[in-house]
């Protein structure tokens, strides 16, 4: 591509980018205001409203909730998902289960939480309700990611390791799980990211027990704004995004080295 | 000892699949189940859905709908054209962007929207610099919904677009630059060809999404939130009237039913490479 058209296109996606990024960055800057209300530009500029959060039990309860159903979910998503993924990819029949396991994308999750919130009757107020609707609503991604990664693994080498006497099981573990590693472990920090963000289904599925984070943040939003919403906001926005570096990096280690 | 492993396979492929199948079925079909059996206990709710307030919001819906993937897929070709020819570094950098809004929580995200776009925000201050005394109105109505579920779903036509792009070779560009071709020619002819799976993809995934989409819609969206799921919420919590809200998720359902059935020949479109 010549010069100018590099430029070009530059100057066409940077302006893009820029307005993508914005709604974000507000609500940085917003985290540092100093005052009681959210003004822009922030009048003071402190951290008290990290410290607040940071401390006080009305952010941090939600804090570990948030964390402690995303760890459920990444387990139970891990655990069913992965080899579902897997087999998808290393086989070519079958891939019409594929439309069934990417439901819970197309099915809008509102419709979802309404369901299972009638569904699921008195057992919605267990510990195990939301974990496992976030499990389902990470699901699709899961999948795919894997069957995606499966597909690189030459057949040849399964099946001389099934000649050789190799069970299914076994050469799965010695051959396609050391080459696809990389994406097992950001598929399995997908379901992470996705649960600690999730915000319908928690918010029609949780208790006022086990409220999460985008629950608390509703709520302060809905009844008392206050810059300590902004600080919670960006402490979320900075781990989500690290997580997301994590996770591309892993994948993308593991496409280098395959020149996919 | 080849028909063998042959013929285990298919067995085994099931096998490791069912816990999936069964989680995702039992709970989306669980779910779509108890909706039905609330509906079909007084099936003269259905009416509902003909009432002229529905209408309104489901013409709202679609309009809403069709904007934000024109907006996505606009957007979402120029970026993932950057993406195609970016170098190592522009590359990461625009992959974290378009990926970012899609790991933040959708409730901040909307919030900042609905800050910036406020009566006396950000938005009305820029205007004012320039002595416009009512900037145009960008709260509540659909335009500020489209912008916000653009926002959102942008990656969604990215990703497709560029994946897509990949399939065009550097030399079949350069073999094009070689013989003399104007770079309006390489777009037209090879660029866009090449991307149009990854649009088709990205337009069908966008439109589904925002079909059911629901945080925008109720925090930009205004009294009705001009969208279903909107409405749907405002059944269940304003009006208390859950036989209600269970009709129209399920016709929102309904309405969904079309992708669900599409969406393996979709995926099938994003793979097949030359």
């Amino acid at each position: 591509m010549k010069r100018w058209e590099l430029r070009a296109l530059k100057g066409v996606s940077v302006p893009i980018l820029l307005a993508i990024l914005a709604p974000m960055g507000v609500i940085v800057v917003l985290s540092f205001c100093g005052g009681d209300t959210l003004t822009f530009p922030p009048q003071n500029w402190s951290l008290r409203w990290y410290e607040a959060v940071l401390t006080r039990s009305e952010w941090l309860r939600p804090i570990m909730n948030s964390l402690q159903v995303a760890t459920t979910a990444t387990i139970i998503s891990a655990v069913v998902y992965i080899p579902a993924g897997i087999v998808l990819g290393l086989r070519q029949r079958f891939q019409w289960l594929l439309g069934v396991f990417v439901l819970p994308f197309v099915v809008p999750p509102l419709v979802l939480a309404i369901g299972l919130y009638e569904g699921l009757g008195a057992l919605r107020n267990t510990f195990w309700a939301l974990p496992l609707s976030h499990a389902i609503f990470a699901s699709p991604v899961v999948v795919l990611v894997l069957r995606n990664a499966a597909q690189t693994i030459e057949a040849e080498g399964l099946r001389a390791a099934r000649i050789h006497g190799a069970t299914f099981f076994q050469a799965v573990r010695g051959i396609v799980i050391p080459q696809i590693a990389p994406s097992m472990a950001a598929s399995a920090l997908i379901p992470f990211l996705l649960s600690l963000n999730e915000p319908i289904l928690s918010l029609y599925l949780s208790t006022p027990w086990n409220q999460t984070l985008p629950v608390k943040v509703w709520s302060s939003l809905r009844f008392n704004v206050s810059p300590a919403t902004a600080a919670v906001g960006t402490i979320s926005m900075v781990f989500s995004g690290l997580l997301l570096a994590v996770i591309v990096r892993l994948i993308s280690l593991e496409r280098i080295d395959k020149h996919v | 000892m080849l028909e063998r492993i042959r013929s285990t396979l298919p067995l085994t492929t099931l096998l490791w699949c069912s816990a999936g199948l069964v989680i995702t079925g039992l709970l989306v079909g669980g779910a779509i189940v108890a909706l039905a059996t609330r509906v079909l206990d007084q099936p003269s709710e259905l009416k509902i859905i003909f009432s002229p307030s529905v209408q309104a919001v489901l013409i709202d819906t679609l309009a809403i709908c069709v904007g934000t993937t024109l907006v996505t897929v606009s957007v979402g070709f120029i970026l993932g054209v950057a993406l195609r020819f970016a170098g190592i570094k522009s590359l990461w950098l625009i992959l974290g962007v378009v990926l970012f809004p899609l790991v933040t929580d959708q409730i901040i995200r909307n919030y900042a929207f609905y800050f910036l776009f406020q009566d006396g925000g950000v938005w009305a201050s820029l205007f004012g610099l320039f002595g416009v005394a009512r900037p145009p109105q960008i709260l509540y109505t659909r335009t500020g919904v489209v912008l916000g579920i653009s926002h959102g779903l942008l990656a969604l036509s990215v990703l497709p677009v560029w994946l897509s792009l990949q399939r065009l070779s550097d030399s079949e560009l350069r073999a094009a630059q070689v013989h003399g071709a104007r770079p309006l020619h390489v777009l037209r002819d090879l660029v866009v060809p090449a991307s149009l799976p990854g649009v088709v993809v990205g337009a069908f995934f966008t439109f589904v999404l925002t079909l059911g989409y629901y945080v925008t819609p109720k925090m930009l969206g205004g009294r009705s939130g001009l969208m279903i799921a909107a409405l749907i919420d405002q059944y269940i919590n304003n009006l208390g009237d859950r036989l209600g809200a269970a009709v129209l998720s399920l016709l929102l359902f309904g309405l969904c039913l079309p992708f669900i059935a599409l969406t393996p020949y979709m995926l099938n479109l994003l793979e097949r490479r030359t």
